[in-house]
């Protein structure tokens, strides 16, 4: 079976009648009177749009009903009764409407995790209400006081928030009094399990307390009422919580690469065509990518020539073209024409793979701050409980009946939240801002480090530049017209996929090489129409003179005769610097960051670039160790060094600079060596993760200098009796929000760096 | 003042009944996705998963 043929004809193929009743146990669910719920993906439902004729197109099969498509996750599922249809009908109506459905059981879809999620947004709501309504009550309560309200409105009012906030107690804030049961527990068990407490005990403590001593006050009808801050406590923790795990799923997600591609896969392997299981795919094999379709592993194009859209990869919104010899990369979306290609690396070796790879790396370890920001929140807590403790003692001794009061708001003003979200936040908003820029971080510290960057050194060649090179000029040195070799050298190139190759027209008049041989480092060897040629270097072509311009890259054109070799062209040609490198130098510049190149390359093409980049300081011919010695020169003097580097020559450099990045098309070592990975094809990046990181360290900073002074001025405050309840609960609430907001500033200030 | 009387069980109520809204909107999967919603307004055809199938 080909597998250019019609979606639909292989899925048929795919859910024979074994298939159905497995898939059936696999990917269905029993629900109401003998109906089955069916989850599936669509990798290749793109919008909103996708989703609408996907909805309609299931609408159409019998017994289908409660389709719910969510577009983010490219995931539906809908209910069907398993009598009046099949799986095959409902994947069927999927691929008629042009999609591929696949069932794959996926993690974040566990039913456990989806119920966890609706809980937890039912407990935010009941909090959020109640909190409302309490406010209201409260209100009348403060103002009461100075006004008419007699003693029994006083009272009903009490009576009313009570009623309310009872189920923001015992329904909502019930994960916080479960975990600090788990905590306390563990932290008596006499076999010392963990030894350190969590920010759930003095906040199930204060709930606990604050509702405790409220009710009290409520049924005896003297006192303090604290309900307003227990609801507003409970609602504002809830919230800041839902946040941070759906922004972890988030994160989660994007690591889940596998569930994009294709699962089975038509291959032709040894001129036998096979369906196979994608992890099954070899290097060697030959796969056709139909137009619309992912391309299921790294290959390189043996035929056709297609549109590839590569935002999955690196975030580009724009189309490449692709030809024979190209690189196709797993994930990529194929848009216009059907692709053959020869597939390079399994699935579990693409390019793809090693990206997620590195970027899961980067939050296995802790950057050292937040480290420490977890240690003293760890010890936050402890010293809370302490203190409050210290404080109602104390206060026994003073006022007794002020102990509970004073007590209670040091629990509810200290704010172990602003220590403990000050850093999550701003590092997770700020790997969101960078990823959206095309930079990814490979690990913890890199956002660090990034933003004490004050150095810059660029390898020239792969980083610097980059794109199509361009013949500069042809310079006869026989009886040969220039636009003659030009097309003798254009038909020898035609049949190479040297960087090179791109300088000469690919389809010059129909010359065509025949028995062509490339060898490696030298150039290509081949025959146009009866004669022998040979296309590269001086030395492959044995010829022995200056070059003309020494700014380009010359290469030379002989014809073999039987005594030796004919010179008969000299080409120039020019390697061009990235499109946004000079902007991305001024940028830098502007972020009083200084650029170096340090190139293998001679002075004088070094000197071109220098040049043309704005007269930035380089040094020419230097070999790898000469790279080393000249980072590790810059980082003694003091300088924050970042290493822009593609090649394997640039690896030593890259591992003792500060922070070192790679190219997304560096050599893999480059990129197993880096701290972070540009994306894009261009370096445009650069400067805005350095922005963004710096503004991360400030935010930071900001977090952690306002969560400790208002700890240190709050707590002691609080512990003298002079924070009235109000005010610690307002204070409690605006300095954790206060927190949140000031770090979701990363996310949302992006659009300043478009 | 006495209104108050009245108007606070009416309040009552009326929370209950939001809260109850609420929770039935979650059960329904309403908050899975909150971005489509609003694009499906821009949808050539109406798309209505609730109709009624055709014969096949």
């Amino acid at each position: 079976m080909n597998a250019i043929a019609p979606v639909a004809e292989r899925n048929g193929a795919l859910l024979g009648l074994e298939d159905e009743r497995a898939l059936m146990e696999l990917a269905t669910r029993p629900c109401e009177s003998g109906r089955r719920e069916f989850e599936l993906d669509v990798p290749d439902m793109r919008c909103a749009n996708c989703a609408g004729r996907i909805e309609t197109a299931l609408a159409r099969v019998p017994s289908v009903d409660r389709v719910r498509v969510n577009a983010v996750r490219h995931h539906i599922s809908l209910e069907f009764d398993p009598n009046r249809a099949t799986l095959s009908d409902i994947m069927g109506a999927v691929s008629a409407a042009g999609y591929t459905p696949v069932v794959t059981p996926r993690a974040d879809d566990d039913p456990a995790l989806k119920a966890e999620h609706r809980t937890q947004i039912k407990r935010l709501g009941v909090a959020g209400i109640g909190m409302m309504q309490v406010m209201m009550f409260s209100i009348a309560l403060y103002v009461g006081p100075g006004t008419d309200m007699n003693a029994f409105y006083e009272s009903l009012m009490r009576w009313v928030a009570l009623a309310f906030t009872t189920p923001v107690v015992l329904y909502s804030a019930a994960p916080f009094f479960r975990n600090a049961y788990i905590c306390l527990s563990d932290w008596f068990d006499p076999r010392g399990g963990n030894q350190s407490l969590s920010m759930d005990v003095p906040v199930a403590l204060a709930i606990g307390i604050a509702f405790m001593a409220s009710v009290s006050a409520t049924v005896s009808g003297s006192g303090h009422v604290y309900f307003d801050s227990v609801t507003m406590f409970t609602f504002l923790l809830l919230g800041a919580r839902l946040l941070e795990q759906s922004s972890r799923l988030r994160l989660a997600r994007m690591d889940n690469w596998l569930a994009m591609l294709p699962q089975r896969v038509n291959v032709a392997r040894d001129g036998v065509n096979l369906d196979v299981p994608i992890t099954q795919v070899r290097a060697g094999d030959i796969v056709r990518v139909a137009a619309g379709d992912r391309v299921p592993v790294d290959g390189i194009v043996t035929d056709g020539a297609s549109e590839v859209d590569e935002a999955a990869l690196n975030g580009e919104s724009t189309s490449v073209s692709r030809q024979p010899g190209d690189q196709l990369f797993a994930g990529t979306l194929n848009v216009s024409q059907p692709l053959a290609m020869v597939v390079t690396a399994q699935v579990s070796d693409t390019r793809m793979a090693a990206i997620a790879r590195l970027a899961q790396r980067a939050t296995l370890d802790k950057p050292p701050v937040a480290a420490l920001a977890d240690k003293v929140a760890r010890h936050f807590v402890t010293g809370v409980i302490v203190l409050a403790l210290a404080t109602y003692v104390t206060w026994q001794f003073i006022d007794p009946g002020h102990a509970l009061w004073a007590t209670i708001a040091v629990l509810v003003v200290s704010c172990p939240c602003a220590l403990s979200l000050a850093m999550p936040t701003a590092m997770t908003a700020s790997a969101t801002a960078l990823r959206r820029t095309g930079f990814i971080a490979t690990r913890a510290h890199a956002i660090e480090s990034l933003a004490r960057i004050t150095h810059v050194v660029f390898d020239k060649t792969g980083t610097l530049t980059g794109g199509k090179p361009q013949l500069m000029h042809v310079e006869p040195l026989a009886e040969l017209t220039a636009d003659h070799c030009k097309r003798i050298a254009g038909a020898l190139e035609d049949r190479t996929n040297h960087p090179l190759s791109d300088a000469f027209d690919s389809n010059a008049d129909g010359a065509v090489a025949s028995d062509v041989r490339i060898h490696a480092g030298l150039g290509v060897a081949g025959t146009v129409g009866n004669a022998r040629y040979r296309l590269g270097s001086a030395q492959f072509c044995r010829i022995n003179r200056p070059p003309r311009d020494r700014t380009c890259t010359t290469i030379y054109l002989a014809r073999e005769t039987t005594v030796g070799m004919t010179p008969l062209a000299e080409f120039a040609i020019r390697v061009w610097l990235r499109d946004d490198a000079e902007s991305t130098l001024r940028e830098l510049e502007r972020l009083s960051v200084t650029a170096e190149i340090l190139t293998g390359d001679g002075a004088t093409a070094a000197a071109e670039v220098s040049t043309a980049l704005g007269a930035v300081p380089y040094s020419a011919t230097m070999s790898p160790e000469a790279k080393l010695a000249r980072v590790q020169d810059l980082v003694r003097g003091g300088s924050h060094l970042m290493m822009v580097g593609d090649g394997i020559n640039d690896v030593p450099g890259l591992a003792a600079a500060s922070v070192s990045v790679a190219p997304a098309d560096g050599t893999d070592l480059a990129k197993s060596r880096s701290d972070g990975i540009l994306l894009g094809r261009g370096l445009g990046a650069l400067p805005r993760a350095i922005a963004i990181a710096r503004r991360t360290r400030s935010i930071v900073r900001q977090n952690m200098t306002w969560a400790i002074v208002y700890n240190l001025t709050a707590i002691p405050l609080a512990a003298a009796g002079l924070v009235p309840p109000w005010v610690a609960a307002i204070g409690m609430s605006v300095s954790s929000l206060g927190v949140t907001l000031n770090a979701a500033r990363l996310s949302r200030g992006e659009q300043a760096w478009r | 003042m006495e209104m108050i009387l009245l108007l606070i069980p009416v309040s009552v109520v009326v929370i209950g009944a939001a809260i109850a809204a609420f929770i039935w909107a979650v059960d329904n999967g309403q908050y899975e996705d909150i971005n489509r919603a609003g694009d499906s307004t821009l949808f050539d055809e109406p798309v209505d998963p609730h109709s009624k199938p055709h014969s096949s």
